[in-house]
């Protein structure tokens, strides 16, 4: 196993210098840059905004500046914010907290959603219950999360005025828990209804194959209650395959939801990765994108590693 | 699921689909599907209209009218028209081509693929699809969108990209359970050459859950150019595609909130029918499925 391990974070080294120098590449090759708004305003000498970019080795060769990048990344230093010029590592626990809560409270939500009628729907399999479940899934994995957030708005904020529109707080009042889980409320359900349709498919299904296994024939002949097998006996097993796909969800917790986020303006991750790339702030750029890569490989490992120590018999060579 | 099927049943499988009439007999079997013969209309509807867009929308998509500003859905204009008096029913049916081209594009790229993995498998081919896979592909894609000119080449080259791993990972998969079974031996002892093997013998087995996953990845590719459009990194403007034109649906909210509602619903009808069409296939192109 460990053998194993060391192999695959061995493989991740070189998929991480790829993704970096395609990012880097990429934006290198954008026209104009973090400066470049300034040229545009008469505040401005054009020759100032030239020599400042020379300063900060914005004309300098795209490989030495991937070189600089990388030996500074080597040292932790993510640089600073070429548009606030704040550390970069700032501007992201500005934002960090944020997405946690929204994302986190979605992953809950989901959770609380798609796990009891997923099992209920294989349960209760070709019942009324079923046929609406798997109808309501269909809606769900075919819904637009931004189409979704729209109706949503349009709904109980524009029609019905139950709840605030967008951001996180109503502006000018300090900190209220009940204020803030107002603004929570349509965020999260989005994100957690649009994830649960596709959740619940896949706990019934893992269900309807464990639930026709010998072993609960012999958990219902020797006496035990329905719900016991059911939760006990079944849908422990049929979780397995479910806790590896929950944990190659991680990255989105750092990286927020863009169109969740935009769509209520919800100063998270996604609003800064989205607002960086409407300024080209390459640094922060880089750190969210190298940050989320590294996060879905470890994640991807986390998973299997957690598939085969949850299930014996899977063995990794 | 399908990976507990008996030998005697893909036995079974392999001689049914010997048998002439093998096309039709999935269609016996996809017909029975109410909700992807559903399906199966609604994209036939959609694509066409988008295709004959010039000749079946009842206005221009992109001259504005100032005497028709925001006028609620009604008898003129079914849908309503925007915030400067464009008809927002024939800007969605011009906006039905994005979608369209993306799907045919898409379709055909997957199959190609999937005909090239038939050949060759290469363990440089799959690091590759690990790099593809470990690509945070939406924040990618946004990049690429702010910084070149989005046409809708690029976005549908793009979506190729960063959609094809599935794919060729499942005709990968496929095929390597697949050449170590007896039926391949088989046909190999009683002579059939590499290309007969792989065509006749192996493909019409593997191509099942091919196709499936490759009509969801059209559904995925299409709600992806929609969000990217929708956040304004998608093909732009005045172009007509759903999602652009839902990007000042947010701010009309108030004055014209219809706007909000129809390309929305144009997107989740196609991304749905889509969806029971895969469905569908799926019952239809797998013999061992359990309903009949």
């Amino acid at each position: 196993m460990s053998r194993y391990v060391a192999r695959r974070l061995l493989q991740a080294i070189p998929l991480l210098f790829a993704i970096t120098i395609l990012s880097f590449g990429l934006m290198k090759a954008a026209p104009g840059g973090p400066l470049s708004i300034y040229r545009e305003s008469p505040d401005f000498d054009p020759a100032d905004v030239t020599a400042i970019e020379e300063q900060l080795g914005l004309h300098d060769p795209i490989p030495v500046q991937y070189a600089k990048w990388i030996g500074n990344l080597a040292r932790l230093d993510w640089g600073y914010s070429y548009v606030t010029h704040e550390a970069v590592t700032d501007r992201i626990w500005q934002r960090l907290p944020n997405t946690l809560t929204l994302m986190a409270t979605a992953y809950l939500l989901t959770l609380l959603i798609a796990i009891p009628i997923g099992v209920l729907a294989a349960v209760r399999q070709y019942s009324r219950f079923d046929y609406a479940a798997t109808t309501g899934a269909f809606f769900g994995i075919s819904m637009p999360v931004f189409w979704f957030g729209l109706l949503m708005i349009l709904t109980f904020a524009v029609q019905l005025r139950w709840l605030p529109t967008s951001g996180m707080a109503t502006a000018g009042r300090d900190f209220d828990l009940v204020d803030r889980l107002r603004h929570l409320v349509m965020p999260a359900l989005v994100l957690s209804l649009v994830s649960a349709a596709h959740y619940s498919r896949y706990i019934r299904g893992s269900m309807l194959e464990v639930i026709h296994q010998d072993y609960i024939r012999t958990a219902r002949a020797k006496g035990m209650r329905e719900t016991g097998v059911v939760m006990r006996h079944a849908f422990k097993n049929a979780a397995l395959p479910f806790v590896t796909l929950l944990a190659l969800d991680i990255p989105e917790l750092f990286t927020g939801a863009v169109v969740t986020e935009t769509i209520f303006a919800w100063p998270g991750m996604g609003r800064l990765y989205l607002e960086s790339i409407t300024r080209l702030d390459y640094s922060v750029l880089m750190a969210i994108l190298t940050v989320s890569a590294l996060l879905l490989i470890l994640s991807n490992l986390f998973a299997d590693m957690l598939y085969a120590y949850l299930d014996p018999r899977i063995r990794y060579r | 699921m399908t990976t507990l099927s008996t030998e005697r049943l893909e036995t079974g499988a392999v001689l049914a689909r010997a048998a002439p009439g093998q096309v039709r007999l999935a269609w016996e079997r996809f017909r029975r599907h109410r909700l992807a013969m559903i399906g199966l209309v609604v994209l036939a509807v959609l694509a066409t209209s988008a295709l004959l867009a010039d000749v079946v929308a009842p206005y221009a998509p992109d001259i504005p009218d100032v005497e028709a500003i925001r006028v609620p859905p009604g008898l003129a204009h079914p849908m309503g028209t925007d915030s400067i008096g464009r008809d927002e029913l024939s800007r969605l049916l011009h906006g039905g081509r994005m979608a369209t081209s993306v799907a045919v594009a898409l379709g055909t790229l997957l199959g190609s693929i999937s005909g090239y993995y038939g050949h060759a498998i290469d363990n440089a081919i799959m690091r590759f699809t690990d790099l593809m896979y470990t690509l945070p592909r939406l924040l990618v894609l946004l990049l690429v969108g702010a910084i070149f000119k989005t046409t809708l080449l690029l976005i549908v080259v793009l979506l190729g990209l960063t959609s094809w791993m599935t794919v060729a990972r499942l005709v990968r998969a496929s095929f390597l359970s697949l050449r170590e079974k007896e039926f391949v031996e088989a046909a190999r002892t009683v002579g059939a050459g590499d290309r007969r093997i792989i065509w006749r013998h192996i493909l019409p087995n593997a191509i099942g859950p091919v196709i499936v996953a490759g009509t969801l990845g059209v559904a995925g590719a299409i709600l992806v150019e929609s969000t990217l459009s929708y956040l304004g990194y998608g093909v732009q403007p005045p172009t007509a595609t759903w999602g652009n034109m839902l990007q000042n649906a947010q701010s009309e909210m108030y004055a014209a909130p219809w706007l909000a509602v129809f390309p929305g619903l144009f997107i989740f009808a196609t991304i749905m029918s889509i969806n029971f069409v895969g469905d569908g296939l799926r019952d239809a192109l797998d013999p061992r499925s359990t309903r009949s």
